[in-house]
């Protein structure tokens, strides 16, 4: 018996009953993601260490790959809800929003977090599909909360191009659909993932390859790879910092799991090479593509967005590449980017919400404005670019070796990684420096963030301790997502 | 089953005379209107095919085409509609005439691509892939040189029309439950666009009166 389904029915429960109690939903909302986080913790871990299950009378399919995507919302999801009661008692207190809203905001975010989880744990592609729909649904609408002007453009935005990204993807579905029916006969399962995985060989190439095309663009659209990329540093940047924290620390994995999902079907159908190399130029364009981009940034979340367009690239990229180091690293650098993720967005939150603006040139003197959330930020700049002895450096040094062990082109990605990653050090090392060091401007907002020690310490003394010496659950995790994704040559 | 298919690719034909007729169109009642209408079309095309076929959920199929498509959606823009001041679309960025001959350029190209792809047994009405090809490029083209936002909106209809009509010819619709998935989705999506679109048009309004105060002062 699997608690599987509890993960999205506990948010949901959690949404109708923040919206009935107004006075209570910041703590209802706060509850439910800690209840999550333990279900999420035993799925994820009982998945990591046995075969694939399923739940719900075969509607939900749970395997490693499934495991690390719930591990990742469900830790998420956590970060974003407690942070979520400090940043929405100070967005009212500014008027920012009014108080009677409030309760709407919690809303959105279990209802979104529902929604995230449903993504890994559908059985069938198309409810999957569906799943990843309902996300971008519910997150424009937070990411619009605020009613500014630019928030509302960046929703717009994040919402058409979603949506058309999408509807490609349902187009590839629909293809699949068509090959899977023809191969398998009409049977109602023809969208199912176990029986398409087990009969891919079967499927028509040339229908497949123009499928995945698409789904590539489609849900590569919703993971941020470039050139498909341009919604993400508004949406991201102008969301407010809770919703920030979502979209890119879980929302754009749940993506990339649904590119993951096709890349299986199609290297079963195909033969590895069409599927991984596409991941492998898409990967490698999302790095080239960010670069420029957190160089000269002028605000302080559009470079944490950027940062995130070129991390799901390097995921993208070590999937590519393959192999069980090059798996392994993948797996390893999803999780690690989440972490590192959730405590940069939560420190440029505290940071924004005193300074009273994101722009880089009017953030000075942070050290002093706020210690512990500028702490956090340079910390996690060092573990983001992937500096030792922190857990991303691991895990790009072992996508960086399972590309120069591996075919010509692979070995071209590993130093577009490498190049790519040294430029971003650089680049988003200089900006955050200088926000805290230098001095601080004397017109301050007062921002009360409690136990920001514990908020912002946990993700980076784990990324740290990852680092060093990678506990044995978690190199076991690892090991069965990199089974999971392993394909033919 | 040869009559059911000629009268499918009729459907079709009308679908992308529809479509190419909303390209002229500036008004923003009469683009609703035309979904409307597309949406009449898709339902006869899924209800033609549940005759011929003897596929029950056929049947659903164009009963949900009717409620969502051509009732609830519709629905919801036309409220969007009467609450905002602006109902045409003023600043497309491409001429009308322009966008017109685009179009039909794409129609074109809709149809030498489809004529590339193969679906074997697929139901057989010639002009049906053809026509959701171009409804899927028209509403690309509609979104990309539109500036309102239902403009973009009816664009993005109109390409989930086209794919909802691949789907119809091509494997008798997706497995129903994906397809009411799929509709909820539909559904959804218009309210929170119709939600951005109102907040988007307040933030509009205040900007004019607050020029209009400047120029009493």
């Amino acid at each position: 018996m699997s608690l599987a389904p509890l993960l999205v029915a506990v948010p949901l429960v959690a949404a109708l009953l923040c919206a009935a109690a107004a006075r209570r939903a910041a703590g209802v909302s706060a509850l439910a993601a800690m209840i999550t986080l333990v279900v999420g913790g035993v799925v994820a871990f009982s998945s990591f260490a046995g075969p694939a299950e399923h739940a719900l009378a075969g509607l939900m399919y749970v395997d490693a790959l499934s495991g690390l995507i719930v591990l990742i919302v469900a830790m998420v999801a956590v970060a974003a809800a407690l942070y979520a009661v400090a940043y929405v008692r100070n967005a009212v207190a500014a008027r920012e929003i009014a108080a009677t809203e409030v309760r709407w905001f919690y809303v959105w975010i279990q209802l979104s977090i529902a929604a995230m989880f449903a993504v890994p744990l559908m059985n069938n592609l198309g409810l999957m599909w569906v799943a990843i729909e309902t996300t971008t649904l519910t997150t424009a609408l937070l990411v619009a909360f605020f009613r500014r002007g630019h928030s509302l453009e960046a929703a717009w935005k994040y919402l058409m191009l979603g949506a058309v990204g999408l509807a490609f993807a349902l187009f590839g579905l629909l293809l699949t659909y068509y090959a899977a029916s023809h191969a398998l006969g009409e049977a109602a399962a023809a969208l199912d993932w176990d029986e398409l995985r087990a009969n891919a060989a079967a499927l028509d190439p040339a229908l497949m390859r123009v499928a995945f095309a698409l789904v590539l663009i489609g849900f590569g659209t919703k993971a941020g790879l470039a050139p498909m990329h341009t919604w993400l540093p508004d949406a991201h940047g102008e969301a407010p910092t809770p919703v920030s924290v979502l979209l890119s620390g879980a929302l754009l994995n749940c993506a990339l799991y649904g590119v993951l999902r096709f890349h299986l079907l199609a290297a079963g159908t195909l033969g590895a090479g069409f599927s991984s190399d596409l991941l492998l130029g898409l990967g490698a364009i999302s790095i080239i593509v960010a670069v420029p981009f957190v160089l000269v940034q002028h605000d302080l979340k559009r470079l944490l967005a950027y940062s995130s367009v070129e991390h799901m690239g390097i995921v993208a990229l070590a999937v590519g590449i393959g192999g069980p180091l090059g798996l392994f690293a993948a797996a390893f650098h999803m999780f690690n980017h989440s972490l590192a993720k959730t405590t940069l967005f939560v420190a440029a939150g505290a940071l924004g919400q005193r300074y009273g603006t994101l722009r880089l040139t009017r953030m000075r003197g942070a050290f002093e404005v706020a210690p512990i959330p500028a702490l956090a930020l340079v910390i996690g700049t060092l573990a983001i670019t992937g500096a030792p002895p922190f857990a991303p450096f691991a895990s790009e040094f072992g996508i960086a070796q399972a590309g120069f062990a591996g075919r010509p082109a692979a070995l071209a990605a590993a130093v577009v990684l490498i190049g790519g990653s040294v430029l971003v050090f650089g680049g988003m090392l200089f900006h955050v420096l200088n926000v805290v060091l230098r001095r601080a401007p004397r017109h301050l907002h007062v921002a009360a963030f409690p136990f920001a020690a514990a908020f912002l310490g946990a993700p980076l003394v784990l990324l740290l301790v990852m680092g060093i010496w990678l506990p044995p659950p978690l190199r076991d995790a690892f090991t069965a997502v990199a089974g999971v994704l392993r394909v033919a040559p | 089953m040869i009559g059911a298919a000629a009268v499918v690719d009729g459907f079709a034909i009308a679908l992308l005379a529809v479509a190419l007729f909303s390209v002229t169109m500036r008004g923003l009642v009469s683009g609703v209107w035309l979904l409307v209408v597309q949406s009449l079309l898709l339902a006869l095309v899924a209800a033609t095919i549940g005759v011929s076929s003897g596929a029950v959920h056929m049947w659903a199929a164009a009963g949900l085409t009717l409620a969502v498509r051509a009732f609830a959606v519709p629905a919801v823009l036309f409220r969007v509609l009467a609450a905002v001041a602006l109902k045409r679309e003023t600043r497309p960025l491409l001429s009308t005439r322009h966008a017109l001959i685009l179009a039909v350029g794409l129609a074109l190209v809709a149809y030498l691509a489809a004529g590339r792809l193969e679906l074997i047994d697929a139901f057989p009405a010639r002009q049906a892939l053809p026509v959701s090809l171009a409804l899927i490029f028209i509403g690309l083209l509609l979104m990309a040189t539109r500036r309102k936002a239902i403009s973009q909106l009816i664009g993005l209809i109109t390409i989930e029309n086209g794919i909802f009509l691949a789907g119809l010819i091509a494997t008798l619709g997706l497995p129903l439950f994906v397809e009411i998935g799929i509709f909820f989705d539909l559904l959804v999506a218009v309210g929170v666009t119709a939600v951005l679109t109102r907040r988007i048009n307040e933030q509009f309004d205040t900007m004019n009166t607050d020029e209009l105060r400047r120029l009493r002062g």
